[in-house]
């Protein structure tokens, strides 16, 4: 299973570095465990995300492409659907089988025909348009919902950091 | 009569070829049609097929000829030997034993035309419809008396006594052989009228390029067979009457039979065998199940080199889904390696049109989305074109791609940045 596993991901990987979305790098951490990836996704445009590039830490099972990887940003994010430890909730990430918020339908979840490049799309879209009925961070959800400029800064300053820019650079 | 045969028990005494070992039953019947030659009948083919063709129509004048004139005059049977000939069946009379006292005729069985043959030469009627359908029975060839098997004695006796110039025909071995032997009489019908018997021997040829081209084979259908005596050139059957003989006071039907069959056999110049209609069958069946096992393993053996095959390009899907399969199948076929043909595949050896998957836009993303991200990738394409990260080559060894990798994430990051200054008007 591991052999096949390593073989999908090989190409994947060849997929993804040959011919990336924009703004998306993903890879191997180390060669030597192929199943613990890490992946760069830029923020899209016109969010408050806008400009920021995001790390995250891909981990597969070895059954994958049968089971889905698990996701976890490694860099610091305020966001509704991502756990204050980082680790994204988001229906491509969840066999068909477990539903831990009640709300996804099955035909949105992780199947062998999606890839690491859909996560990461999915995930950008996500950081686009975050799904407030799924509470992986409640507290984040009810600023998205009831105070969305006091989001924003947070988000702006999670980008600036995210790029290594200071906090406290003074507009012009 | 030689009795060193052990097997002649069952009455096979051929005076001269006895003496050889019992031939296979298999050795009375063609197998085939066409042993070799092929390529001489190849040639052959577009003359006879036209020659066929002709000759059908040919025959249908000559079945009316048949039902037009009476069956015993001899004008009939001179224009019916006449186009019977253009047909391609010439008849050979080879000794004349003409007797009219003799009402029944015992003939051997080597073609399904044996009994047209002999009615040209004197019109009789054969008391047995086996497998030929009655529209073509020329001339009334044919008379039904009760069972076809085993006709009734006492209607046949009747029919003899009313019937002046009209002689019953008989096929004792009641199946068609090849001629190399003579099967066992089966049908005794002949010697049970109590009237003189006449054998007769037919034998059916076809000329030299021609001659390896089996008349009937085991299991031919009368159509088959009639459709190669029309192809072919022509077919000579010699016939030949041999002197009545009748039944002695103190003989059996059986023992009669048995005379006869010696009788017809020495004149063939063949042995006669004791195999009768029912082995014949029995041989059909076996060679039908031989040939369905044959088949049968076959379809096996590919059903499962098939498993294996469609195993394996699993395998190989899971890996690289968007590969039609046929194209992952078509591969494995050539290579019978799950590795390889990965390989092949990611390294372009092997060209495929990629397999349109549902995407994750399709499948629909949370409700509460607005814009696809494929739309907001676009105008990010459009403004940020430095934060393309693809890399000019995919590098053979894990270091080298574990550079390209850093490298451009280093870009990505940089580029990111400069942007992020640009826009938002940030100086370091």
């Amino acid at each position: 299973m591991a052999r096949s596993a390593l073989r999908r991901l090989m190409a994947e990987y060849k997929q993804l570095t040959l011919n990336p979305p924009e703004g998306i790098i993903a890879g191997p951490i180390n060669e030597e465990n192929f199943f613990e990836w890490e992946a760069m996704i830029t923020g899209p445009e016109g969010t408050c995300f806008e400009g920021g590039v995001f790390s995250a830490k891909l981990t597969f099972p070895p059954d994958y492409p049968l089971a889905p990887p698990k996701m976890q940003f490694t860099c610091e994010m305020y966001h509704p659907n991502i756990y204050p430890d980082g680790r994204v909730c988001i229906s491509i990430l969840h066999a068909p089988g477990e539903d831990p918020m009640g709300y996804e339908c099955s035909s949105e979840r992780w199947s062998p025909v999606q890839s690491v490049e859909k996560i990461l799309l999915s995930v950008i879209s996500m950081l686009a348009e975050p799904n407030v009925e799924s509470g992986a961070n409640v507290d984040a959800a009810k600023m998205w919902r009831e105070d969305r400029d006091q989001f924003n800064r947070i988000a702006d300053h999670l980008v600036r950091k995210s790029l290594g820019l200071p906090d406290t650079f003074s507009k012009v | 009569m030689s009795s060193d045969d052990a097997s002649s028990s069952r009455g096979t005494q051929a005076p001269g070829p006895s003496a050889n070992p019992l031939p296979s039953i298999d050795t009375l019947f063609h197998l085939e049609r066409i042993p070799n030659q092929l390529t001489l009948l190849c040639l052959y083919m577009p003359l006879g097929v036209v020659l066929g063709f002709l000759r059908v129509f040919i025959c249908f004048h000559t079945f009316l000829v048949t039902l037009l004139l009476p069956k015993t005059s001899v004008i009939r049977c001179y224009i019916v030997r006449a186009m019977c000939t253009i047909l391609g069946l010439v008849v050979i009379e080879e000794e004349k034993n003409r007797d009219p006292e003799v009402k029944v005729f015992v003939a051997n069985h080597v073609s399904i035309v044996d009994h047209w043959m002999l009615d040209l030469l004197q019109p009789c009627v054969l008391p047995s419809v086996w497998d030929i359908p009655c529209v073509l029975n020329w001339g009334h060839i044919y008379k039904s008396f009760s069972s076809p098997q085993e006709p009734n004695v006492v209607s046949l006796k009747s029919f003899i006594q009313s019937q002046q110039n009209v002689t019953l025909l008989g096929f004792p071995e009641a199946a068609i052989s090849n001629g190399t032997a003579l099967m066992r009489f089966t049908q005794t019908w002949p010697f049970e009228l109590d009237v003189p018997v006449q054998a007769v021997a037919i034998k059916a040829s076809r000329s030299s390029p021609f001659r390896d081209l089996s008349i009937a084979t085991l299991d031919s259908s009368w159509f088959a067979d009639l459709v190669w005596l029309l192809f072919c050139p022509w077919t000579t059957f010699h016939i030949c009457r041999l002197p009545a003989v009748s039944r002695g006071r103190e003989e059996t039907v059986e023992e009669f039979s048995q005379r006869v069959a010696e009788m017809l056999a020495a004149q063939l110049g063949v042995r006669a065998t004791p195999y009768t209609k029912a082995e014949k069958q029995e041989l059909v069946k076996r060679l039908h199940r031989e040939r369905l096992q044959v088949h049968r393993r076959s379809q096996e053996a590919n059903a499962r080199s098939n498993l294996y095959l469609v195993h394996m390009a699993n395998q190989v899907k899971e890996v690289l889904p968007d590969v039609p399969l046929h194209v992952i199948m078509q591969d494995l076929q050539e290579t019978n390696s799950v590795d390889s043909t990965i390989s092949r595949i990611i390294d372009g050896v092997v060209s495929y049109i990629p397999e349109k998957r549902p995407t994750v836009e399709a499948r629909g993303e949370p409700s509460n989305q607005t814009m696809p991200i494929q739309e907001l990738l676009k105008t990010a394409k459009d403004v940020q074109v430095t934060f393309n990260t693809s890399a000019s080559s995919f590098g053979s060894t894990a270091q080298e791609r574990f550079q390209s990798y850093h490298e451009r994430k280093t870009r990505l990051i940089e580029n990111a940045r400069m942007k992020y200054i640009q826009k938002h008007g940030i100086k370091i």
